[in-house]
């Protein structure tokens, strides 16, 4: 695997010496992409006040309870779980090198915040979001990929929270247009399951007992239930409108002469523009088997809040923007305590509040002065998410160690340090890919939304003559690449057949007849998409797949966060716990049989030496067996090993260093140290 | 509390639901265990039946397969097309022409010829066959796998207890139920089991030299954080070794079949995942979906019926042959599914749209009854004309067929109670 290795000298330089090098090799390392939006309101002297503030908060609580806290952690451990929290995945060999050899005072606070607003930790969030949001790249009336983008840009801006939400819940329009609109479109059809939803993820607040009868340990009733669901119940992810013309399509006078192939043709190209959000004035009714007093089954339902101040429109606004506002505002007595818990659990491991998403209304905070105190500074920093989270990782409470014990669900847990956790399925696979790929954090895939919908964005506007015309020729076209296609199957068949091999000359004229059938059906194709004029995608460009740093790599090994959500069912993702993007937040971090074998077996080994590989680039500058040994302590555990793994792995490496890195890469790779974030 | 529940028999399960409403007076009618177990008992004491399945080979039609032109063949021309029915080996029951196999061993399987579903489109009717409930925004169900997984666990300690072949991304798999309850999925039959054969050039000595160097570069850690979650993933580890070593392992793989074994299931991706199916269950797998796709046949829909069902005659001709054979088929039972049936009306485009309102399954093995037809069609099959089969009653019976208490509640996380099939009846009548 590793044939270009230099001669190994045991006596080889210094840890610092040689992470100075590495950092040079990379000069890289200042060019995380800082981002203009979301600037920070942040100045360095409130992040201390904040910072201390908590820290006193979460200190008074310990010492109550006679709890010790645990000691600050070491750069390295830190520098990973900064790594991992942030950005997503493991710090590669120049980064680690870099953070470990600076003298600087303040490297922890540049490090948070240069992660903070690096492309990293759009994926990162993205992922977090992705599961709240139950985000589904491939929906069953309207193409993902706008929706996911429009997440993607939301944090990449660092647009505000309460803004961002506001966004979701007004969303109107086509998903290409719009991709927020992928907010209803996710539970079309359901818009009793999405006001659930809604109150699970923004208020931390189960509705779902009330929508079919009075809620059991709550005082919600269905009634109560209903009357907040009819804020969004005229929200429509079908266009009636187009709907109807849709059916009637190809039926009025005039179309006689057009085939019925043809007006199926254009049904089946204008189909995906009927799902488009749309307000209505529909109303809401009370089903049918209604069985409490307060109303009669099947009657109206006027809007009404569950909780809080009740809504009241101004001139022009509708009912859901009223409710937008009702939700979002900073008034809403949930609104800001859900997401500064929640972000709160994600950088600690466990929430001042236990379930996140079930406050009932005597919710009993662990630290009731600290969780008003977050919710406040949320609404201060104006829902920066951003500042925020900085806040919380620039406090001791976040760089102490991690607990010893587990914490049981059920009790409550003051702190002394964050909690072990297994690295999600996302961190997992992102910090795998990250020892392959160089700069992965860049590497884009290319989530297609599917042909039938950027052919039916192109039909917006156009008279149905002109569809009817375009129909006529993409139904001819079909058939004739119908046919080539038989025929390639034909030929497949035959060339299965032949005894001779490939190389016999029936085989490769087959072939070439293959491949001459092959450049006809792209061209049709290319024809069928030219002949559709008008606007072109709204999609950002994606940088192109034939970039030097990434040839030879397979495309596959891109950020999870740019693999199809849900990943599929035996991608590496599902397999360590991704969620299936069902209900809000299913990911687990269980351990299983599956997982074990891909890491025992799996192809990431053999990924590691492939020639563009990062890793093998960092294997093949080592000098010697120090720098190797160093090397891969740094890229894998980001820390240079202790004296007594120097001791003992030294001399496997000077014995066979390509051998002894094969081992012990795979030793490392299946260890707990790897899998957990201290 | 529900154990306790659980262990009772139905008459003082009714008192104590009482006695349990009286002690919660006030608060009573919310709570859901108690709405569920009073309605239970009002309801008269269920008639236990039960199979002798230990196993399932669940096969599914995805798309939807058209009972027309296979299970539930009709006389009217309007309404079959081109395709004619046969006789089989049981007197006055008749199937499709592509249905040869089966029609020699009809002896050995139950129709249930009016299924019924409200669910017509796919992702939906597929989620309400395989959990009995339909599809929500709020909770994802568990598959009735996952639920013989959670109920009657698994029967060979190392080998997965769950196992879907070929299945799509959307499987509803665990549910909510805990992740090892998740089927385990295989893609491609002929691929085996991912990742369980060593990497070439690496021998199981060599890999447990590796194992022990990473065991030491691990003490430090492992002794620091002695916790449920660290522990759990040594555990997986020595199960997944005990796997890699286990002669059982082979189960998966298919290559070790003769040659004219592999031939009579048929060459298709599903005949050989049925084929792996039943290697899985002769080592006592106890769950295992083979997926079939490309029943969706709204444009000439005879000639794609007939070779999906010619595919699936001759595998599922050959399991029945291969599992009375191998005296597995009384412990094991078949099944066959699919989301919906097909219109009797013949679209323009010589295809068959969606029919949820009446459509077709198959039972065999596991104690059913053979040469048995449960429930009819009308003559044009627009309606179920008897015996009406809910998608929860058919799951019910699958239940019943493994003995699974089907009363027993399990809570979600966030306390909603469930039951295996949703509270339907089974077909007590395919029970022989």
């Amino acid at each position: 695997m590793f044939n270009n290795l230099r001669f190994f000298q045991t006596a080889g330089g210094c840890f610092l010496a040689l992470a100075s090098i590495w950092a040079q090799a990379a000069g890289a390392i200042d060019s995380h992409r800082a981002f203009k939006g979301g600037k920070s309101s942040l100045s360095d002297e409130s992040l201390k006040t904040h910072v201390q503030a908590i820290d006193k908060l979460i200190s008074a609580g310990m010492k109550e309870q006679g709890v010790i806290p645990n000691p600050q952690t070491s750069d390295s451990i830190f520098l990973r779980r900064a790594y991992l929290d942030i950005v997503g995945r493991i710090p590669n060999l120049q980064e680690a090198a870099s953070f470990l050899r600076s003298n600087s005072g303040t490297k922890r606070r540049d490090l948070i915040d240069r992660l903070l607003h690096s492309e990293g930790n759009v994926s990162r969030e993205f992922n977090y979001w992705a599961d709240l949001l139950r985000v589904q790249s491939r929906m069953r009336n309207a193409p993902g990929a706008p929706y996911l983008d429009w997440i993607k840009d939301s944090i990449r801006e660092n647009k505000p929270y309460d803004e961002m939400v506001r966004q979701l819940i007004t969303a109107e329009g086509y998903i290409w247009d719009n991709g927020a609109a992928g907010y209803y479109l996710r539970d079309a059809g359901m818009p009793l399951d999405h006001m659930a939803n809604t109150f699970q993820v923004f208020l931390g607040t189960q509705l779902v007992c009330a929508q079919c009868h009075d809620h059991p340990y709550d005082e919600f009733t269905q009634i109560d239930y209903y009357e907040q669901a009819a804020y969004i119940y005229g929200v429509k992810t079908q266009d009636r409108k187009i709907a109807a013309e849709y059916r009637k399509f190809g039926r009025k006078k005039g179309q006689d002469e057009v085939s019925a192939d043809t007006k199926r043709v254009a049904r089946q190209m204008i189909r995906p523009l009927r799902y488009r959000v749309n307000e209505t004035p529909s109303k809401l009714r009370l089903p049918d088997d209604y069985q409490y007093d307060d109303a009669k089954p099947k009657s109206v339902v006027e809007p009404d809040t569950i909780f809080g101040d009740a809504i009241e429109l101004s001139d022009g606004e509708s009912p859901r923007d009223g409710y937008a506002n009702w939700l979002t505002s900073e008034e809403n007595p949930r609104f800001a305590t859900v997401i500064a818990n929640r972000l709160w659990k994600r950088v600690m491991g466990v929430g001042i509040i236990e379930p996140v998403d079930d406050l009932s209304d005597g919710f009993s905070p662990s630290h009731p002065g600290l969780m008003e105190y977050l919710a406040q500074l949320m609404v201060d920093l104006d829902f920066n998410l951003k500042d925020y989270l900085k806040v919380l990782y620039n406090t001791q409470t976040y760089q102490r160690d991690v607990a010893r014990e587990e914490w049981e669900k059920g009790e409550p847990y003051y702190f002394a340090g964050p909690l072990l956790r297994r690295m999600t399925a996302e961190q997992l696979w992102d910090s795998f890919v990250g020892l392959v790929v160089t700069d992965v954090d860049e590497r884009k895939g290319n989530p297609s939304q599917g042909q039938r919908y950027s052919d039916a964005q192109r039909l917006v506007g156009l008279e149905p003559d002109e569809i009817i015309k375009l129909a006529e020729v993409k139904s001819k076209n079909d058939k004739k690449t119908r046919a080539l296609r038989d025929e390639q199957k034909k030929i497949r068949e035959r060339m299965n057949g032949i005894r001779g091999g490939r190389k016999s000359p029936q085989y490769v004229r087959l072939k070439e007849r293959q491949n001459a059938i092959s450049r006809e059906i792209r061209q049709i194709s290319n024809s069928t998409n030219s002949m559709r004029k008008g606007r072109k995608s709204g999609r950002t460009k994606r940088p192109s797949s034939d970039d030097p740093r990434w040839k030879g790599l397979p495309k596959e090994l891109v950020r999870a966060s740019e693999v199809q959500s849900p990943a599929p069912q035996k991608h590496f993702l599902r397999q360590f716990g991704q969620s299936d993007r069902e209900t809000i937040e299913n990911a687990n971090d269980e351990a299983s049989v599956p997982q074990i074998l891909t890491l025992l077996n799996g192809p990431i080994y053999s990924l590691l030496s492939k020639e563009n590989a990062e890793f093998r680039k960092n294997y093949e500058r080592a000098a010697n067996a120090t720098e190797l040994l160093d090397m891969i302590y740094l890229s894998i555990f980001s820390r240079p090993p202790s004296p007594d793994e120097r001791a003992l792995l030294l001399p496997r490496l000077q014995a066979s260093p390509e051998q002894g890195t094969q081992d012990l890469i795979w030793a490392m790779l299946n260890t707990r140290q790897f899998a957990f974030i201290q | 509390m529900k154990d306790l529940v659980n262990r009772l028999d139905a008459l003082s399960r009714r008192e104590f639901a009482q006695y349990l409403a009286k002690s919660f007076l006030g608060v009573g009618v919310g709570i859901p265990v108690l709405n569920s177990l009073a309605l239970a008992s009002e309801e008269s004491p269920v008639i236990p039946v039960s199979g002798s399945a230990k196993r399932v080979i669940y096969l599914y039609m995805s798309g939807g397969m058209s009972h027309l032109d296979t299970l539930d063949p009709k006389d009217d021309e309007e309404v079959r097309g081109p395709v004619e029915s046969i006789e089989t080996n049981v007197d006055g029951i008749r199937v499709s022409q592509h249905m040869g196999r089966l029609a020699k061993q009809m002896d050995k399987v139950a129709l249930v010829r009016s299924l019924s579903s409200n669910q017509g489109a796919h992702e939906r009717g597929r989620y309400f066959m395989r959990t009995g409930y339909t599809q929500r925004g709020t909770i994802r169900h568990p598959s009735t796998g996952a639920w013989s997984m959670k109920l009657a666990g698994k029967l060979n300690r190392t080998l997965p207890g769950y196992v879907t072949i070929g299945g799509d991304s959307r499987h509803p798999g665990a549910g909510f139920m805990e992740a090892k309850f998740a089927p385990l999925p295989i893609g491609d039959p002929e691929a085996g089991l991912q990742n369980s054969r060593l990497p070439k050039g690496l021998s199981m000595g060599k890999m447990q030299r590796r194992l022990q160097l990473a065991n030491r570069l691990d003490t430090v850690f492992k002794a620091r954080y002695d916790q449920r979650s660290v522990r759990a993933y040594s555990d997986a580890y020595r199960d997944a070794i005990s796997l890699m070593t286990s002669q059982d392992l082979q189960a998966f793989d298919i290559s070790r079949e003769a040659e004219a074994t592999r031939k009579a299931y048929g060459d298709s991706s599903f005949g050989q995942g049925c084929l792996l199916a039943r290697r899985l269950v002769e080592k006592d797998v106890r769950y295992v979906e083979v997926s079939s796709g490309g029943w969706d046949t709204h444009q000439n829909n005879f000639d794609r019926v007939r070779d999906k069902a010619r595919e699936l005659d001759q595998a599922l001709g050959t399991l029945l042959a291969d599992l009375d054979r191998r005296g597995l088929l009384n412990e094991t039972l078949v099944v066959v599914a699919t989301e919906f049936g097909r219109t009797p009306k013949i679209n323009q485009n010589t295809g068959r749209d969606h029919y949820p309102k009446a459509f077709s399954g198959l039972l065999a093995g596991g104690g059913v009854r053979g040469g048995y037809v449960h429930g009819a069609t009308n003559e044009q099959g627009t309606e179920v004309s008897e015996n009406r089969v809910t998608v929860p009653d058919f799951n019910a019976t699958i239940a019943a067929a493994l003995g699974l208490p089907q009363d027993k509640v399990i809570n979600s996380e966030s306390g909603r109670p469930f039951t295996v099939a949703h509270k339907g009846k089974p077909i007590t009548e395919v029970f022989a």
